[in-house]
């Protein structure tokens, strides 16, 4: 198997794996998507709210904010929590919202008790107060894996394709193909079609169905794949490929160890 | 239970057997019902 | 309020309706979005279609 970076941002990651089979790229897509853990907003005790959201709103808006966490690992799943899920500092977070109006309540006016955890985001608004509204809010967070609810999902938009080839064969050079062509992978080049940024081809084939020689041919690699995979912001991307790429490891060897059991 | 008159922005307690819902100091009849002052805990999602 | 995440995709988009609803004033709403990192058509339809109605809700409070 091997991997090439195609692009690399903060919260966003491109890249070409080869020699691997479908299942595999998908399953490091689900994995990005629901396997890795991170910390959310779980609930929350509402001493006053008298702003014009119902409590409900409130509290799905701060579940929803994304934390970003100094060391994750320092952290373990409540029910796998030596506390046994009752709640304590290895596996919840405590935090603190307390504001009186007029002005707008973001992400940043939330205090956690523990310095290593903080919004990923300052300015989410979380609601507009008015003249004398006020709203006091405690809560705690823990952390959860994506496969239990959306707000603990560290992996966002996470595709894959297969990666591309064009073959052109008796070209005419009229230049249909590049006018039609909606991501401009082609071009006329000494009167001949060229593919040019082929990463870019969305295998869509309007290519085939215009040109009238039937010289292009789109043909996926069946063994590369084109991952394209972003973050909520909760961790930098490099790190969530990293960890749902361990989670599949470990729980491979899980299976392993399990099997050898049996025989 | 309290309830609070929306005209006169008063505190009023509902006597269900005699007037029935209406404010007894301005004779309106919507009412809103006040928050308790209970803490109230919530799953945030 | 505008809604924390996109509803289809789960990107964070609230961050930047501030920044958006003050830009639209003066400049074309697309090359606002591109500008702010707001890139699918599931994340840009939030912002573009949200309508905000808490400051017309707080009258009947």
């Amino acid at each position: 198997m091997k991997v090439e970076l195609i692009q690399l941002e903060e919260d966003r990651i491109r890249f070409l794996l080869s020699g691997a089979t479908a299942a595999f790229a998908n399953g490091l897509r689900r994995a990005c998507m629901s396997e890795v853990p991170t910390l959310a907003i779980d609930e929350i005790s509402l001493y006053d709210n008298t702003s014009v959201l119902f409590d409900e709103q409130i509290g799905l808006r701060i579940g929803m904010i994304p934390l970003q966490v100094e060391d994750l690992d320092l952290f373990s799943e409540p029910e796998e929590c030596q506390c046994g899920g009752e709640g304590c500092p290895g596996c919840r977070v405590d935090f603190m919202l307390s504001v009186e109006g007029p002005g707008m309540v973001y992400s940043r006016d939330l205090q956690f008790t523990d310095p290593g955890v903080k919004p990923a985001f300052d300015k989410i608004p979380i609601v507009i107060l008015g003249e004398g509204e006020k709203l006091v809010i405690e809560g705690y967070a823990t952390k959860h894996a994506g496969r239990e609810h959306s707000k603990w999902q560290s992996g966002t938009l996470c595709g894959y394709k297969n990666l591309p080839t064009i073959e052109i064969g008796d070209c005419s050079g009229c230049g249909k193909c590049v006018e039609v062509c909606p991501r401009k992978v082609l071009v006329l080049e000494d009167g001949r079609a060229k593919a040019t940024n082929i990463l870019e081809c969305s295998l869509c084939k309007l290519c085939i169905e215009e040109c009238d020689a039937g010289a292009i041919k789109v043909v996926p690699v069946l063994d590369s794949f084109v991952l394209s995979i972003e973050t909520s912001g909760c961790m930098p991307v490099k790190e969530l490929v990293a960890r749902a790429s361990d989670g599949i490891r470990k729980r491979a060897e899980t299976l392993d160890r399990k099997l050898a059991e049996l025989s | 239970m309290a309830y609070k008159c929306t005209r006169c922005k008063k505190t009023v307690e509902v006597d269900y057997e005699y007037s029935g819902i209406r404010c007894p100091y301005c004779g309106h009849r919507i009412l809103m019902k006040e928050r308790p002052t209970t803490v109230k805990r919530l799953k945030a999602v | 309020m505008i809604p924390v995440r996109c509803f289809s995709c789960g990107k964070v988009i609230s961050h930047v309706w501030e920044e958006y609803r003050e830009r639209i004033k003066s400049e074309p709403p697309g090359k606002v979005l591109d500008d702010l990192g707001i890139e699918s058509y599931c994340c840009r339809r939030m912002l573009l279609s949200h309508v905000e109605i808490v400051d017309t809700l707080r009258r009947y409070q």
